[in-house]
C-alpha cells in the first residue's frame, strides 16, 4: 500500500478527538451538569474518573479567592465533613442567618476530611469567625482522605488542581450554551459566599430513603486519641475568645457515643435536636425535607448560643471558651 | 506536565507543534526559540518553583563550559581549566544531592550515629538525576576539547527539549544539536506521521499495559512482609508483573519521547532495544536504558578501569588479557570498577537501600558474567554449537536474575522483598484455586506446603500476555524502522518473519486504523492513577 502520511495523521488525529470527546463525556468534568454554576459556584466535586475531587484544593491553594475571603471572614464558620454540607445548606440556614444580617460559611468537606485537612488550612486563614461550629463526626480521626493524600505527598499538586479550575472555566459555558453535551452524573457545586453545596445529578440516591438512628459504638480503644486531637484541634480555635460548639448531625448508624465521649472529653456540650422521622437518601446524608427540618431544629436549639456569641457583651465567650 | 495527560495531548503537544512547523517555514531561529520557551513551560507546568532550579544552574553550567572553552591549555588561564571543571562537576552533583539524597543521608544518620537531625523532605526537581548527569557529559566534552563552539540558546535546547527533559534518554550535545541547526524548512511528512505513531504506540504501553499492571501489583507489593507471606504463584506475579510493569512503563515513555522528537524532525538516541530478550545481564544492560549505560560506561566505569590499569602498569603487575585469566587483575580492573558504577547506577535510581543493593546485585551480575565470558575465551572451549546451546539458558538465567533484582527495586522495605523473594523458590508454601486443589485430592492428598486459596486469574493471564509481547513481538523501534526512529535504527533488509513484516509501519489509511484504535484504547484508561516510574530519577 502507498504511503499516505496525511491521510494517515488526520486519521490518528481525529480517531483521538473523538476518543477524547467521549472520555471528557463520561469520565471527565463534562459527565457532570454544568449548568448551575452562576456568578457564585464552582464545582466542588464530579463523579468522574479524570475530575473527582477539587474541593479541598480549592482551600489548600486558595485557587477561588472569593470563596477563600468569604470563609475567612464569615462570622460563623461550620466545620464539618459532607453530612454537614448537606444538613445545613438549607433555605432555612440561610434565612437564619440572613435575619439576623450575619455572615456564616460552612466549611465541610466530602470523604469525612479530618483535621489532618483543616488543621493546615484554617493555621493559613486565620478565620474571623466569633463562633466555630464544630460537627464532630469522624473529624479527629488520623487517616490521610484521597484528595488531602495528594494534597500532602504530591509536590504538583497545585498543578492538578488549577487544571481542574481551567476545565471548569471551559465545562461552564459549554455546559450552559448546549446542556445537552454534560451528563448527569453525580456532582456538587459550593457557593463561594455561604459554602452552601448544590447537589446535582442523577446518581448516588437510593430507591427508598433510610432512617436515622444510633450505631454501635466502633473503635472504641482509639477514642482517647482522637479526644486528644479534638483538644489540640480546639485549643488554637478559642484562643481569640470565640465560641465553639459542638454539634453531632444525625445519619443512619450516627457515631453518638464517640461525640459524647469526644465531647466530654473537650468540656463542651453536644448539640444534636433530636428530630423525630429524619431520613438520608443515601444512610448517609440528610434528604432535603430531613435537612431542613433538622438545620430549622438547630438553630432553635443553638440559636440563642450562637446570637451571645456574636454578641460583643455576652458572658458565653467565657462560658464556652475557657 | 505528563505526556499520558489530557492537557498535554489536546493542549501543550498540538500548540507546540503546529507553532513550530509554523515558525520553522519563517526562521529557524525563531522556531529553535518557541522549542525553548515551549519546554520551559513544560517543565514549569509541574511546579513553576522548579524554573527558579533550573534555569540559574543551566546559566551557571554555560559560564563554565564558555570559560573552559576559551581558556586555552597554554594561556595563563589553561592551567585552571582542570579545577574549574571539577568545580562545576561538584556543584552540579552537591544540587543533585541536595535535592536527591538529603533526607535519605539524614534519615541514615539518625538510623545509624544516633543523631537527631529534623528530617525535612526536599521537593525534588522533576528529572534533576537525568539534567545533572547530561550537564556533566557536556561540561567534560568541552574540556575534552570535543565541543568546539556552542551558543546560550542551543545549550538552553539541549538540556531543555521538552521530549528529553524530564524522563531522558540522556542526549549528548553533539548528537542532537548538529540535527537542529540542520533542519530543513519543509515538514517531512513521513517522519512526522512516524513521530505520531511511535508517540501512540509508547501511550499505549505505558496507560494500557504499565498502568493496568500496576492496579495489580499495589496490592501485593503492599501486602509482602506482613507476616502472611507471599505464595510461589503470588510472588512470581509479583516479580514477573513488575518487570513487565517497569519495562512497558519505561520503553513507552522512551518511546512517546522519540515519537515527539521525530515529529519536530529530530531523532533522539535509542534507549530500549527489547532488553527482555536478553542472552546474558551484559547484554541486557546493552539494551535497557542504554544511554545511561552509556554515560556510566564512559564517564565512570571507563576511567575507573583506565586508572587501575595504569596503576598496575606502573607497578609492573599483569594486566587484563584477552588469552589469560589473572584473578587479582580482573578483580582490580574490572570487576571493582564495575561494582562502584552499578552502585552508582543504584544510588541515581533512588535515594534508598534498596536501590543501591539492586545495584549492587546487578553489579555482581554483570562481574559474574565478565568473568564466565573470560573463563570460556581462555579455555578456548566456544564453538557454534556451544553457543546455540547456551544461548537459551543464558535468556532464561538473565530474564530469572533480572525478574528477582526487579523485586528488590519494587519492594516498599527490606522485609517486603525478602517475603517476596522467600515466595519465589517456595518457602511460603503454594496457593492453589479451590476447585483445583480439590481436583488433585485436597488435604488428604496434597503436602502441607500446597493449599487453597484465591489466585487472581486476570492478572496471571494479562501477565502472560505481556510477556508474549516483550519477548516475542517487534519492538516499537523495529516496527518503525523503516523511518530510523532514533539514531543508529535502520531498516533490516530481507527481513524474514512473518510477524515482523506484518508490523512493518507505513503511513497508510490502515495503519491509521490501528494506531488510531490504539489512541482509542489509551485515552479510554486517562485519569486512572498514573506516574512515570522514571520521571523522577
Amino acid at each position: 500500500m502507498n504511503s499516505k502520511p496525511v491521510m494517515f495523521t488526520a486519521i490518528v488525529v481525529l480517531m483521538m478527538l473523538c476518543a477524547f470527546a467521549y472520555h471528557l463525556r463520561t469520565q471527565g468534568i463534562f459527565a457532570c451538569n454544568g449548568s448551575v454554576y452562576g456568578q457564585t459556584r464552582f464545582l466542588a466535586y464530579c463523579n468522574s474518573l479524570s475530575y473527582r475531587d477539587y474541593d479541598q484544593g480549592s482551600f489548600w491553594h486558595q485557587l477561588d479567592e472569593s470563596a477563600y475571603r468569604h470563609a475567612r471572614q464569615a462570622q460563623v464558620l461550620f466545620i464539618g465533613n459532607s453530612k454537614l454540607q448537606f444538613a445545613l445548606s438549607t433555605q432555612a440556614t440561610s434565612d437564619w442567618f440572613a435575619q439576623r444580617s450575619t455572615s456564616h460559611f460552612l466549611f465541610g468537606f466530602a470523604h469525612n476530611e479530618t483535621v489532618r485537612f483543616f488543621s493546615p488550612v484554617l493555621a493559613a486563614m486565620k478565620p474571623q469567625a466569633r463562633v466555630i461550629v464544630i460537627h464532630v463526626d469522624r473529624l479527629f480521626e488520623d487517616r490521610l482522605t484521597p484528595p488531602m493524600t495528594i494534597l500532602a505527598n504530591d509536590p504538583g499538586s497545585r498543578r492538578i488542581f488549577r487544571t481542574k479550575k481551567v476545565w471548569q472555566r471551559i465545562h461552564r459555558p459549554v455546559c450552559s450554551f448546549a446542556s445537552e453535551l454534560c451528563g448527569q452524573n453525580f456532582g456538587l457545586h459550593r457557593n463561594m459566599e455561604n459554602g452552601h453545596w448544590l447537589f446535582t445529578g442523577t446518581q448516588g440516591r437510593l430507591d427508598q430513603p433510610v432512617p436515622t438512628g444510633d450505631g454501635p459504638p466502633l473503635e472504641q480503644e482509639r477514642w482517647p486519641d482522637r479526644a486528644q486531637r479534638a483538644r489540640d484541634f480546639i485549643a488554637p480555635l478559642q484562643a481569640d475568645n470565640r465560641c465553639v460548639l459542638l454539634i453531632l448531625i444525625p445519619s443512619q448508624k450516627t457515631r453518638r457515643e464517640e461525640a459524647l465521649y469526644i465531647a466530654d472529653a473537650l468540656n463542651l456540650p453536644l448539640i444534636s435536636p433530636d428530630v423525630e422521622g429524619l431520613e438520608t437518601f443515601d444512610r448517609n446524608h440528610l434528604d432535603e425535607a430531613s435537612a431542613t427540618r433538622w438545620s430549622t431544629a438547630l438553630f432553635e436549639t443553638a440559636g440563642d448560643m450562637i446570637e451571645g456569641c456574636l454578641s460583643p457583651q455576652t458572658s458565653l465567650d467565657s462560658e464556652h471558651s475557657h | 506536565m505528563l505526556f499520558n495527560s489530557t492537557e498535554f495531548i489536546l493542549v501543550f503537544m498540538p500548540i507546540t507543534l503546529l507553532g513550530f512547523l509554523f515558525l520553522r517555514g519563517v526562521s529557524r531561529d525563531l522556531a529553535l526559540g518557541w522549542l525553548i520557551m515551549m519546554s520551559l513551560g513544560f517543565y514549569a507546568w509541574w511546579r513553576p518553583l522548579n524554573v527558579f532550579i533550573i534555569v540559574p544552574s543551566i546559566v551557571l553550567d554555560f559560564a563554565i563550559a564558555r570559560c573552559l572553552l576559551n581558556w586555552n591549555k597554554d594561556s595563563v588561564l589553561g592551567k585552571y581549566r582542570k579545577p574549574l571543571l571539577i568545580t562545576g562537576i561538584v556543584v552540579n552533583l552537591a544540587v543533585l544531592g541536595y535535592f536527591k539524597y538529603t533526607t535519605f543521608f539524614l534519615t541514615a544518620m539518625n538510623q545509624v550515629a544516633g543523631t537527631d537531625f529534623v528530617i525535612t523532605y526536599v521537593v525534588l526537581p522533576l528529572g534533576i538525576s537525568f539534567i545533572t548527569f547530561q550537564k556533566i557529559a557536556f561540561l567534560i566534552d568541552v574540556h575534552g576539547g570535543r565541543l568546539e563552539r556552542f551558543s546560550f540558546r542551543d545549550y538552553c535546547l539541549f538540556i531543555l527539549f521538552f521530549p528529553q527533559l524530564i524522563a531522558g534518554p540522556i542526549v549528548h550535545f553533539r548528537e542532537m544539536i548538529p540535527q537542529f541547526q540542520n533542519l530543513p524548512p519543509k515538514l517531512d511528512r513521513n517522519l512526522f506521521a512516524a513521530g505520531i505513531a511511535l508517540f501512540t504506540i509508547g501511550l499505549f504501553k505505558k496507560v494500557v499495559l504499565a498502568d493496568r499492571m500496576a492496579e495489580y501489583l499495589s496490592p501485593i507489593y503492599s501486602m509482602a512482609g506482613s507476616g502472611d507471606g507471599v505464595s510461589l504463584i503470588m510472588a512470581w506475579l509479583a516479580s514477573l508483573g513488575f518487570t513487565m510493569q517497569i519495562y512497558f512503563d519505561f520503553s513507552g515513555y522512551s518511546d512517546m519521547a522519540a515519537g515527539l522528537a521525530l515529529c519536530i524532525g529530530v531523532r533522539l538516541p535509542l534507549n530500549f532495544d527489547s532488553p527482555l530478550k536478553a542472552t546474558s545481564i551484559i547484554d541486557f544492560w546493552n539494551r535497557w536504558h542504554i544511554t545511561l549505560t552509556h554515560f556510566l560506561t564512559a564517564y565512570i566505569y571507563n576511567p575507573l578501569t583506565l586508572a587501575a590499569t595504569r596503576n598496575r602498569i606502573r607497578k609492573g603487575k599483569s594486566n587484563l588479557k584477552p588469552n589469560s585469566f589473572s584473578l587479582s587483575a580482573f578483580l582490580v580492573v574490572l570487576a571493582a570498577p564495575t561494582m562502584f558504577t552499578m552502585f552508582v547506577s543504584g544510588l541515581w535510581h533512588g535515594a534508598g537501600y534498596l536501590f543501591i543493593l539492586w545495584g549492587l546485585l546487578h553489579g555482581l551480575y554483570l562481574v559474574i558474567n565478565h568473568a564466565w565470558r573470560r573463563r570460556t575465551s581462555v579455555s578456548k572451549a566456544t564453538n557454534e554449537n556451544r553457543e546455540r546451546m547456551m544461548k537459551p539458558i543464558g535468556f532464561v538465567i538473565t530474564f530469572v536474575s533480572v525478574a528477582v533484582a526487579m523485586v528488590i527495586f519494587r519492594a516498599p522495605d527490606v522485609a517486603a522483598a525478602a517475603d517476596i523473594l522467600r515466595g519465589m523458590i517456595g518457602l511460603n508454601g503454594l496457593v492453589v484455586p479451590e476447585n483445583i486443589y480439590a481436583a488433585l485430592g485436597g488435604d488428604a492428598a496434597l503436602p502441607e506446603f500446597i493449599k487453597a486459596g484465591h489466585i487472581p486469574r486476570f492478572p496471571l493471564a494479562f501477565v502472560c500476555v505481556l510477556l508474549v509481547i516483550a519477548l516475542l513481538a517487534p519492538n516499537s523501534m523495529e516496527i518503525t524502522a523503516r523511518y530510523e526512529p532514533t539514531l543508529g535504527v535502520k531498516p533490516k533488509e530481507n527481513e524474514q518473519r512473518w510477524l515482523y513484516r506484518l508490523c512493518d509501519f507505513k503511513p497508510t489509511i490502515a495503519w491509521g486504523f490501528v494506531i488510531g484504535g490504539l489512541a482509542i484504547a489509551s485515552i479510554a484508561q486517562f485519569g486512572g492513577p498514573s506516574e512515570f516510574l522514571y520521571w523522577q530519577f
